[in-house]
């Protein structure tokens, strides 16, 4: 490959936690807490947790076929067409993620700042300007996740700063009080918002410095349970597990909430909305590059760049299926949680055993 | 060729740079600051609810304006509360603005009528515009006449009630209430209490509380016992209790006020502890030549009877909220189901019904800290 094209292990780390922060992080305190109540917080803990073999699967078939990305090897490992058809699932899964998070964010951008402009229009916007990132390569989009790293730390600072004068951590009391049957169910629904993070199928082939590869992605998954916390203490904090368990997206609530001393700054939820529109960028970036690469290794071509501008018709039309908001989480939202469930979870594992029984044989 | 085709395209594609063709001027909006809501009474207009929206006379707000009247106050009568804003698009040359309302006014009437309540309070958690830190008064009587009313120093009522609202620094004979705080007690504890504003001619008074259950008016507190039930939550800042000490009136200023509540089980009973601390100075005494008021064995005795008197006069709101309102204004219910949660399991499902029959005892810890200047 290019000389140029590498990763390094901060842009990997930075990579990671802008990929799997992005709508989820709206819609997540609220949803925990409706099957967890207060105790949600240990569901988004153990979520994290039952990501990381995941992340160690991943990075040890990085490390087997170094240099190599995920939809290339996966062919050597279990044959040429079983592999095209987990490329096809990718593919799909890709597609109706990024469909399920544009419509997403047109809606909120919708509610909150452009009432009167078209739905459609805000979903075409915001994919041409992805498609943009999404044509260049793994290079450019990892120093694009370092930028806009700070950006988020930035803005969980402001977020906790601001709400500290009307927290109430009573909210979360009393602890435990869950039934343990609960916990599966909270965590698969954290499970989903930590989705993204299979950007290192890719990235592991480009990394500078493979040795540290493993501990860079577990830090972070850390750094993203950290921020997923905060918001979850926070929201529960302010609006209690009443108010918590009703909106739909809490932590967009809290910023309408947040007052200051005088008139000077009120209603700051546009500023957090431009800042979110940049996480949400940097969520959709790496996804559709990932789309393209995928199409790319199925039709066989050298560049993945021409792949991405076709994709965008296809994803506004998936977008604009669900007829109302509820039935986006509902119907589109489980799709997506199936077909992650079978790209993170299934998929690579079987490639990671079929690998070590080939390596086995070999020896 | 080609390169006048290449002209005629950036020439077009200025047409789409211009940013901000559909741009709405500041001045070009009308920035509702106080909604009020009534029910309507006039039978010869359709409609149920009465809305009351203030916003102020931009163009008075200039030095030397020639324009006298301050604000604008538009009612309308309409079906649904949030349909009242379009209403008045057919009578405004504006759109109404509600990004930046301050308050929101209860009639009384429209507080019998908890469908109505809910259906307003829904309506106000879904709009994005509005934020959810709203104020909400309640009025005695109709909410439009506490709008209606001239205001001296703020030019807008909505302002004015703001400030008035965040006067806390003063006394504690009315508590601010947002909305999303009232919607929160009003789920937890299923009782909250909002600011009471009372109309009298040409202007109106905060005072004491409107007392909410399921989302209903029950009763109504009075200015001194809104500032016992606050000490009692330690939510006091600021505020005066009096005594008497040999026929004199002493006035002793709370400064610092903390309260936390203790709940114990014995055999058959749930009993919970009040323990007010409060710390303080001495604002007036008799003035005599002696020295009267430095003597550790006089501050006792202030401290002793201050004590008494906050014991006493929580004691008969305690009473009241038990056996007059059934209903647990002091939080009591959401104390145990956070700290207690095993017994709150068992209790919980009917703690209407337990509610008045637990004992709560009123500890107060009074310090008179200071004397003022004199001794």
């Amino acid at each position: 490959m290019e000389k140029n094209n590498r990763v390094s292990n901060r842009q990997l780390q930075a990579l990671i936690i802008t990929t799997s922060i992005g709508v989820g992080i709206l819609s997540l305190p609220s949803s925990v807490a409706d099957i967890m109540g207060n105790t949600g917080w240990l569901a988004i803990l153990l979520g994290g947790l039952a990501i990381l073999p995941f992340i160690y699967i991943m990075n040890k078939l990085g490390e087997m076929y170094r240099g190599k990305i995920f939809y290339d090897y996966g062919k050597e490992v279990v044959g040429n067409i079983i592999f095209k058809i987990f490329s096809s699932i990718y593919l799909i899964y890709f597609l109706v993620l990024l469909a399920f998070i544009v419509r997403v964010f047109g809606e909120v951008i919708k509610a909150f700042l452009l009432d009167n402009t078209p739905l459609e229009v805000i979903i075409f916007t915001m994919l041409l300007a992805t498609s943009y990132i999404g044509r260049s390569n793994i290079e450019a989009i990892s120093r694009m996740a370092l930028i806009i790293l700070p950006i988020i730390i930035i803005i969980t600072i402001v977020f906790i700063l601001f709400s500290i004068p009307t927290l109430d951590f009573t909210n979360l009391l009393p602890v435990f009080q869950i039934n343990i049957k609960d916990i599966p169910r909270g965590m698969s629904t954290v499970f989903f918002s930590y989705v993204g993070f299979e950007i290192i199928l890719i990235a592991l082939a480009y990394i500078e410095d493979s040795e540290n590869a493993l501990k860079c992605s577990f830090n972070g998954i850390f750094y993203t349970t950290i921020i997923y916390l905060v918001t979850f203490l926070i929201t529960i904090g302010q609006l209690g597990i009443h108010e918590l368990k009703k909106q739909i997206w809490p932590s967009l609530s809290i910023m309408s909430e947040v007052e200051l001393p005088g008139f000077f700054i009120e209603n700051i939820d546009g500023m957090l909305m431009a800042a979110w529109v940049l996480i949400v960028f940097a969520t959709m970036g790496p996804a559709i590059y990932t789309g393209g690469v995928i199409l790319s290794s199925l039709f066989d071509t050298k560049k993945h760049d021409f792949f991405v501008l076709p994709m965008i018709p296809i994803i506004m039309g998936l977008s604009l299926i669900p007829e109302s908001l509820s039935q986006v989480y509902s119907t589109m939202g489980n799709i997506v949680k199936y077909l992650a469930v079978f790209s993170i979870v299934i998929a690579p594992t079987i490639i990671f055993i079929v690998a070590l029984f080939k390596e086995r044989k070999s020896l | 060729m080609k390169k006048y085709l290449m002209i005629v395209f950036i020439i077009l594609i200025t047409t789409l740079l211009t940013g901000c063709w559909d741009v709405v001027e500041i001045n070009e909006r009308i920035f509702v600051t106080a909604i009020g809501i009534d029910l309507n009474e006039d039978p010869n207009v359709e409609g149920e609810y009465l809305m009351t929206y203030v916003y102020p006379n931009i163009a008075s707000i200039k030095e030397n304006s020639s324009q006298k009247e301050a604000k604008f106050v538009k009612m309308t009568v309409v079906k649904s509360p949030f349909y009242g804003s379009r209403q008045l698009t057919t009578r405004l040359d504006k759109p109404l603005y509600f990004k930046h309302t301050k308050v929101i006014v209860i009639g009384e009437d429209l507080l019998k009528e908890p469908d109505k309540i809910k259906e307003i309070f829904d309506g106000l958690g879904r709009d994005p515009r509005i934020n959810r830190k709203v104020k909400i008064i309640v009025a005695q009587g109709k909410a439009k006449d506490i709008l209606n009313v001239k205001t001296e120093q703020e030019l807008v009522i909505g302002g004015y009630l703001n400030s008035m609202l965040q006067n806390k620094k003063v006394s504690a004979r009315f508590t601010e209430q947002n909305f999303s705080d009232l919607i929160k007690d009003l789920q937890i504890s299923k009782v909250s209490t909002a600011p009471r504003a009372v109309p009298k001619k040409d202007e109106f008074k905060l005072s004491g509380a409107a007392i909410l259950k399921d989302y209903k008016l029950i009763g109504w507190l009075g200015e001194m016992e809104n500032s016992f039930l606050a000490l009692s939550k330690g939510e006091v800042v600021s505020d005066i209790i009096n005594t008497y000490y040999e026929d004199t009136i002493i006035s002793y200023i709370i400064s610092n006020n903390i309260a936390n509540k203790n709940v114990y089980l014995d055999k058959d009973n749930i009993n919970v502890d009040i323990n007010i601390y409060t710390e303080g100075y001495l604002q007036e005494y008799k003035y005599e030549e002696d020295t009267n008021a430095f003597d550790e064995e006089f501050l006792q005795t202030v401290e002793n009877r201050l004590e008494n008197e906050i014991e006493e006069n929580l004691g008969k709101i305690i009473d009241m909220f038990q056996n007059k309102y059934r209903s647990d204004a002091l939080g009591i219910g959401e104390h145990i189901s956070k700290f207690h949660p095993r017994v709150w399991k068992d209790i919980g499902g009917n703690w209407e019904e337990i509610f008045p029959t637990i004992n709560i005892n009123v500890n107060a810890d009074v310090k008179v800290r200071r004397t003022g200047l004199t001794k």
